[in-house]
């Protein structure tokens, strides 16, 4: 037997080990080496240390922890570990599907043409009333050039068709109000003086046009008061409105014009008459001080009974005449008050 | 706990006595915390990994089919959440906790015999010598030297044959006389 032999059985004697005939190979060698006698010694001391360390006690109060922790918590507390803990990784979790559903719903408002529409009608509820600027902003001259210029570059056909109807509509008209409703319609115009908002209105009867009941803008003179009882009449109405509001921000109206009434309040009701016995549409409606803008679809085939309506009810000056159109024809309607006309 | 009341105790546990559990921590918390104080070197971390193993000795009593000690399975849990903690990233910070625990663990320079003075160097040299070795020599050392358990005890409770128990153990013996030997020379 070697010394690395013998050294390599010092735990096998300390543990009582070996057998027999090994452990007296191994006694014999070392007996004769001073060398194994040291190491041997130096490793029953240091086994003699080990067993004699003082073991480490549990902290007071432990048991009571444990049992403590052992008990089942009521439910609730369960529930909520389940689904809060490990705070560390759930919260990140739970923030970043947050964020992804705020970013979808933003996308979505503004990537459907509905949507948007429905937030631009619904507009504040009449506790959220809030005046508009002592001075409006003034309009800014047409600089025609170099509004083009300036304006972000649009590759939305149907949109610039629409812009370019507006501008020619408004630079084309005499009057200030017919200017600024034609503006105000177009999403890119400026606000023009004394034009407020539609959602704001100083006049009684200006904020029970912007607020109809259903809170729909327009859909008092779709649905006349005989009719709007009848609910499957009512729901037909709104589901026309809604597929021709879905339209709206991408059709150009085909006939734009100005209508100059005496009594404003008398035009609406018998444009209102007008569009329901021709089935016409009200899309949109844009109240103002001094007049109103009107956008409606009308069915083709009674385009011209409509236009004959209309100079019934005023001065109807149409700005461009009909050229062709679909079945329906979109048509907007600058409605301004003139007395003693 | 003689093995004669640790059979009464599991079937007390088994029967659902609510102060069964309680004789169980109270007759094997300090041998866990011991174990879990030297592997992870750290008061709080020992607390809370001897909690951690009675809770799960408390879930998985089912499972425990009694073929072994009772004590030999709450080694076994004790060992291998010590060794799993330790060879996971909460483990990076295990050294510098060692070395506050051995620190902690030096004598105090109050005087006394120089026998005495000279046996509590031995001592803080071996915790620090025994803080220092690899785990897997470690818990050799600790449920062998200073808890008492048979080779064939710690062979079953870390899943290792009979072998490797004893190689390791050497090793790690052999480890410990050579940093004590260089202090006690």
């Amino acid at each position: 037997m070697t010394c690395d032999d013998v050294r390599a059985r010092f735990s096998d004697v300390a543990d009582g080990r070996l057998a027999a005939r090994e452990r007296i190979a191994w006694q014999a060698h070392l007996e004769r080496c001073t060398e194994c006698q040291r190491e041997w010694k130096s490793f029953e001391r240091t086994l003699a240390l080990l067993h004699g360390l003082p073991r480490h006690r549990a902290p007071e109060g432990f048991v009571e922890r444990v049992l403590a922790a052992a008990r089942p918590r009521p439910w609730p507390r369960r529930l909520a570990h389940h689904v809060f803990l490990p705070l560390r990784v759930k919260l990140p979790m739970e923030a970043a599907a947050l964020v992804l559903v705020a970013v979808g719903a933003v996308y979505l408002a503004h990537r459907t043409p509905v949507m948007q529409e429905a937030m631009r009608d619904s507009g504040p509820a009449p506790g959220d009333w809030q005046p508009a600027p002592a001075v409006p902003a003034p309009l800014p001259a047409r600089e025609p050039d170099a509004q083009r210029a300036a304006a972000p570059p649009r590759s939305d056909a149907a949109r610039e068709l629409k812009k370019s109807v507006s501008e020619k509509t408004a630079a084309s008209s005499p009057d200030p109000v017919e200017r600024a409703l034609t503006r105000e319609a177009t999403p890119e115009a400026a606000p023009a003086p004394g034009i407020t908002a539609p959602s704001r209105s100083d006049q009684p009867e200006e904020r029970l046009a912007a607020t109809p009941p259903e809170g729909r803008g327009g859909a008092r003179i779709a649905e006349p008061p005989g009719v709007a009882s009848a609910p499957r009449v009512q729901d037909a109405g709104r589901i026309a409105r809604r597929e021709a509001v879905s339209r709206l921000s991408t059709v150009a109206p085909a006939v734009t014009g100005r209508l100059a009434v005496e009594n404003r309040d008398a035009a609406e009701r018998a444009l209102a008459e007008l569009i329901t016995r021709l089935g016409a549409t009200e899309l949109r409606r844009t109240p103002a001080e001094n007049g109103m803008l009107v956008e409606l679809e009308v069915p083709r085939a009674q385009y011209a009974e409509f236009a004959r309506g209309l100079a019934a009810i005023g001065g109807w000056t149409p700005h461009e005449e009909l050229v062709e159109a679909s079945a329906d024809v979109r048509v907007r309607v600058i409605v301004i008050r003139q007395p003693g006309r | 706990m003689q093995e004669g009341t640790t059979a009464d105790v599991l079937e007390r546990l088994r029967a659902g006595d609510p102060r069964a559990f309680e004789d169980l921590v109270t007759a094997y918390q300090h041998r866990v915390f011991a174990v879990a104080y030297r592997m992870l070197g750290s008061r709080a971390e020992a607390e809370e990994a001897a909690q951690e193993v009675f809770l799960r000795a408390h879930r998985g009593l089912a499972d425990f089919r009694g073929e072994a000690k009772l004590s030999t399975w709450l080694y076994a849990i004790t060992s291998r959440f010590c060794l799993s903690r330790l060879a996971s990233g909460q483990a990076r910070f295990e050294r510098a906790r060692r070395d506050q625990a051995v620190l902690a663990d030096l004598p105090s320079p109050d005087g006394g015999a120089p026998e005495v003075l000279e046996r509590r160097e031995a001592e803080a040299t071996l915790h620090r010598a025994i803080a220092e070795l690899a785990e897997d020599r470690r818990i050799m050392v600790v449920l062998r030297d200073l808890e008492g358990l048979s080779y064939d005890e710690i062979a079953e409770s870390l899943g290792l044959t009979l072998g490797t128990v004893r190689s390791r153990l050497h090793r790690a013996r052999m480890e410990l006389k050579e940093r004590l030997q260089k202090v006690l020379a």
